[in-house]
């Protein structure tokens, strides 16, 4: 699969909860007291739903923009395992460290997943590019900053009375950069061929 | 004879003087203070420190008249209800409004400060008051033609008596832990017009009555406007910090800054790949 139809399916995945009706959406957001009672497929349905058209949006263009560079720059398979594996993890980071966060939705953890996981791995292969990629991450702490301490970005696209997830953003970062540590750049891959689990099930 | 003349005379002089003094030329005030509400007996300004203001949205807000208004024995009960659902409505608009709590005004004690403010507020579970209060001012007049009512039956006719009634219907939304004011609404009106003797009573009153609806209309589309402003006002104003509420929602947005800065980094890729190519 190419990169940008990786790109597409993930954005897609938000378009189409976001035309689904109420009912079925509250069947996948992150509902504390849901997912205690034990529905867990909310820790990874509930970064496909959003609160608004605006919200599904952007969330769904930035998810596709970032998608798209990791998948180019490292593999769909990373793409795969870091939206796998990472939509769970944020959503029990979140069951931890906000307690009274009852009700979750949105993209924006896993996008910050993927943009710090792609983020990393540029900053790794090309060390020219650090400059700016140095930039975005600052930009990137200013506004986790700013929606940490209450001051409501005009940007932002959430209705009224729905407050920023930030927490979620700071997993996403976090657990992105652990990604991209633990990435093989592709000349490991391919000195070490055996390290692959891929390449070991090859008769 | 002629002393049985100048008696009658005399006589129809002081009936005739009598009915022009029947009539009250002083003016009718009824108001529902604020001010006597919240600040009874205040010697001095009172000292706000400068603190900032803990939001938790859905903000509970109760609407109630403040006591001590005196429309005879105070507004009428129809009225004040009516224009209680009004302002509810404005209110509800707003999803950063969570439940909207009507407050009979009897639970509100005359001259009670912010102390019966916030025993109300916790037995209702409320943060932010609206109270509504009204001040009505009527000033009644003569006019030439009133040297009519002589006549006896000009006292019915003509109209030689005018009023003139200015209302001030005012909703001041206050957060009851902090005893700030948040904002205030006024909605005014003005009403004059001419009656003769015999029907000046009726006339007035119904004319006070329009003056208030006149200054209730004025008031909930400014009170609309206060609200989209304060919105946009604890975004921005450092005096104001929105905090969470257990049990409350979030979203996860990047926004449109987000957009940007993941279009910046997908650029920055896509020039490399490029390069590399």
């Amino acid at each position: 699969m190419s990169a940008l139809r990786i790109a597409l399916l993930a954005a897609s995945v938000c378009g189409l909860f976001a035309v689904m009706p109420h009912a079925v959406t509250a069947w996948l957001v992150f509902d504390r007291d849901a997912i205690l009672a034990g529905q867990v497929w909310r820790l990874w349905t509930a970064h496909g739903v959003h609160f608004s058209w605006s919200h599904a949006t952007t969330d769904s263009l930035t998810l596709f923009a970032v998608v798209w560079v990791l998948a180019r720059h490292g593999s769909v398979r990373t793409v795969v395992w870091a939206l796998l594996a990472g939509a769970p993890l944020i959503a029990l980071g979140l069951l931890l460290a906000v307690p009274d966060m009852r009700v979750y939705a949105g993209a924006s953890g896993l996008v910050m997943l993927v943009a710090a996981t792609a983020g990393g791995r540029l900053w790794r292969d090309v060390p020219r590019l650090r400059g700016l990629l140095g930039l975005l991450a600052a930009a990137a702490v200013i506004r986790l900053a700013l929606d940490a301490s209450g001051v409501l970005s005009p940007f932002g696209t959430l209705p009224d009375g729905i407050r920023v997830a930030w927490q979620a953003h700071a997993l996403g970062l976090i657990l992105g950069g652990l990604f991209a540590v633990g990435m093989k750049r592709p000349d490991e891959r391919t000195a070490l061929p055996m390290a692959h689990p891929a390449a070991e099930s090859r008769p | 004879m002629k002393m049985l003349i100048a008696s009658v005379c005399a006589g129809l002089a002081l009936v005739l003087a009598g009915c022009a003094a029947w009539f009250p030329q002083q003016g009718v005030k009824q108001a529902g203070s604020i001010v006597d509400y919240l600040y009874p007996d205040a010697k001095e300004p009172p000292q706000l420190k400068p603190a900032v203001t803990y939001l938790r949205p859905p903000v509970r807000v109760g609407i109630a008249f403040v006591p001590g208004g005196g429309w005879g024995t105070g507004l009428p009960e129809a009225e004040q209800t009516k224009l209680l659902e009004r302002v509810r409505a404005a209110f509800r608009q707003y999803d950063f409004i969570g439940g909207i709590e009507v407050i009979p005004t009897q639970y509100l004690r005359e001259k009670g400060g912010f102390q019966n403010l916030e025993q109300v507020a916790r037995m209702f579970n409320v943060e932010v008051m609206a109270l509504l209060s009204y001040d009505q001012v009527q000033f009644n007049d003569s006019n030439a033609l009133s040297v009519l009512y002589w006549t006896i039956i000009g006292a019915y006719i003509i109209h030689g008596d005018q009023y003139d009634i200015q209302t001030m219907v005012d909703a001041s939304v206050f957060d009851v832990h902090s005893r700030k004011l948040l904002f205030r609404a006024p909605g005014t009106s003005q009403v004059k017009g001419s009656a003769s003797l015999a029907g000046f009573s009726e006339r007035a009153r119904t004319a006070r009555q329009a003056g208030y609806d006149q200054a209730v209309e004025n008031l909930i589309p400014r009170l609309q406007g206060e609200l989209g402003s304060f919105k946009e006002r604890i975004r921005n104003d450092a005096n104001f910090r929105v905090e969470n509420k257990p049990g409350y929602t979030g979203g996860g947005d990047v926004g449109w800054l987000g957009l940007l800065f993941a279009g910046v980094l997908a650029g920055i890729a896509a020039y490399w790949g490029r390069r590399r190519a």
